[in-house]
């Protein structure tokens, strides 16, 4: 029953309203920091950067909610000053017990600024190859290409060699063909160039290229260069590669193999 | 061949048996038909067809790189005209105005035209002869002539590659032989940077001068009608 008065009268007195501007300052926060937020995504979105847009919004939307959840704390009478100093003193011990926490987020700022990928790149780091999905604060998601998540920490991309196999608008295709020391090299050097040349996939310029790179005791390597589009790789790779296997097949050419 | 159907239009289109024929062929069937093996087909899905289409010569969508088979080498305060060919893309209307898309008549091979591989444009790469007398050249219905004046006018020998033609800031004129012509273009080197001056004239060459207008360019220059053109492109 104590407890019961105790309580009407909290809610009758001075306190009830600073509860409620509380309340109120942490309802407009909450909008605010909404809108704030969606708005800061938008705008960088407009220049085609989906990465920072991104990370503008949660840093923005986080900051007002902070700012607003401080000025909420003081109406309701929270001496911040002390609080912050207490939390100096806990700060050290949190430090240490979330070092690596503190390097991803650090990370995370590093990445925004140096920007190696962007949404939607193909990128490989230790071992994981797929399509970036998003950057986050504490690290980066991916697809693999067989459709699994992989969730890597912002620490290992900065101090890790990372791979971006679609940053540039160009990728060039390397393939290697063993032809037997009977072929002559000028053939078929001049039907890997005509398969690359009837090939809609393979630019013209810049141009296709075969040469040989090593000799073994039964067969020489050709190294055969095709230009294409990045999008364009996997394709040009399944074409060519059959329209060769096709080209030097032995029973077909009638040259039996040796 | 362009087919009508219920409701859509359809396109089949089917590349010879050898890269850079003489002939580009339209064809309107009378009847049912089937595609030819291995033609690529294109649908046009409209509310209403109407009982007439109409095709347009056009220039390519992006910039042709055209090598000659062998490179001039202009002398010092020489000028030369080369007549140099583009593929031609075709425009199909349903009806007088209903555009239906663009295709080109022999699809050129794809290239890249840029300092590097990291900076540049995606473009479309042809060979030409490089004849420097028109009767020498063949009568190509599928191909879009440009006569292009080289003038050298450094004391150093040029050595012209390759020729850039902006073909999107080019129109496409018909002349009575039947040949299909574009704008003069002067190619100007003045310095002995390797890079030469490309400007883009007003109306069809001497040759054609009776030529009309067929179709206009895609693009305006921007910044009025000069462009660059390379010695050498990737070595």
């Amino acid at each position: 029953m104590d407890l019961w008065n105790q309580l009407v009268r909290s809610l009758t007195t001075d306190r009830a309203a600073d509860i409620a501007r509380a309340g109120v300052i942490l309802l407009i926060t909450l909008v605010v920091a909404r809108f704030a937020g969606r708005g800061a995504r938008r705008l960088i979105a407009l220049r085609g950067d989906m990465h920072r847009a991104l990370l503008a919004k949660r840093l923005i939307g986080w900051g007002i909610f902070l700012l607003g959840l401080a000025a909420a704390l003081e109406e309701l009478g929270f001496k911040l000053h002390v609080v912050l100093g207490a939390a100096g003193l806990a700060t050290v011990a949190v430090g240490f017990a979330a070092q690596t926490t503190l390097s991803n987020m650090v990370s995370g700022f590093f990445l925004f600024g140096e920007r190696p990928f962007s949404l939607g790149d193909c990128i490989e780091i230790d071992g994981a190859l797929g399509e970036v999905l998003s950057v986050d604060l504490l690290s980066t998601q991916i697809r693999t290409f067989d459709n699994r998540f992989v969730r890597i920490p912002n620490e290992l991309l900065i101090k890790s060699k990372l791979v971006n196999h679609t940053r540039f608008p160009l990728r060039r295709l390397d393939l290697t063909i063993p032809i037997g020391h009977h072929e002559h090299f000028q053939d078929v050097r001049a039907l890997l160039l005509d398969i690359a040349d009837k090939n809609p996939l393979c630019l013209a310029e810049p141009p296709p290229k075969a040469f040989i790179t090593a000799f073994g005791e039964t067969n020489a390597l050709v190294q055969l260069w095709l230009w294409t589009r990045t999008e364009n790789l996997q394709d040009l790779r399944a074409s060519v590669t059959e329209d060769i296997h096709r080209a030097l097949d032995p029973v077909k050419r009638g040259t039996p193999p040796t | 061949m362009v087919s009508r159907l219920p409701h859509e239009w359809q396109v089949c289109r089917e590349q010879g048996p050898v890269q850079g024929d003489t002939d580009a062929l339209v064809e309107l069937p009378a009847g049912p038909h089937e595609a030819p093996e291995g033609a690529s087909i294109t649908r046009y899905v409209t509310a209403s067809t109407t009982e007439s289409c109409r095709i347009l010569p056009v220039l390519p969508d992006r910039t042709v790189v055209t090598r000659p088979e062998r490179p001039l080498t202009i002398l010092p305060h020489t000028e030369v005209v080369l007549y140099v060919g583009s593929p031609v893309w075709v425009r199909l209307f349903s009806g007088e105005n209903e555009t239906l898309g663009d295709l080109p008549a022999s699809p050129p091979k794809e290239a890249w035209l840029g300092p590097n591989t990291l900076e540049g444009e995606l473009c479309y790469a042809t060979r030409t002869l490089g004849r420097l007398r028109l009767d020498e050249a063949t009568l190509r219905p599928h191909r879009v002539v440009t006569a292009v004046s080289i003038r050298n006018a450094v004391d150093s020998p040029f050595v012209c590659s390759q020729v850039s033609l902006p073909v999107r800031q080019l129109s496409v004129y018909a002349s009575d032989e039947g040949r299909l012509w574009t704008e003069a273009v002067t190619l100007e080197r003045t310095t002995t940077t390797g890079f030469a001056k490309l400007h883009i004239g007003t109306k069809p060459p001497a040759e054609a001068s009776h030529a009309t207008l067929v179709s206009g360019p895609r693009e305006q220059a921007e910044h009025g009608n000069v462009f660059r053109a390379f010695g050498t492109l990737f070595g």
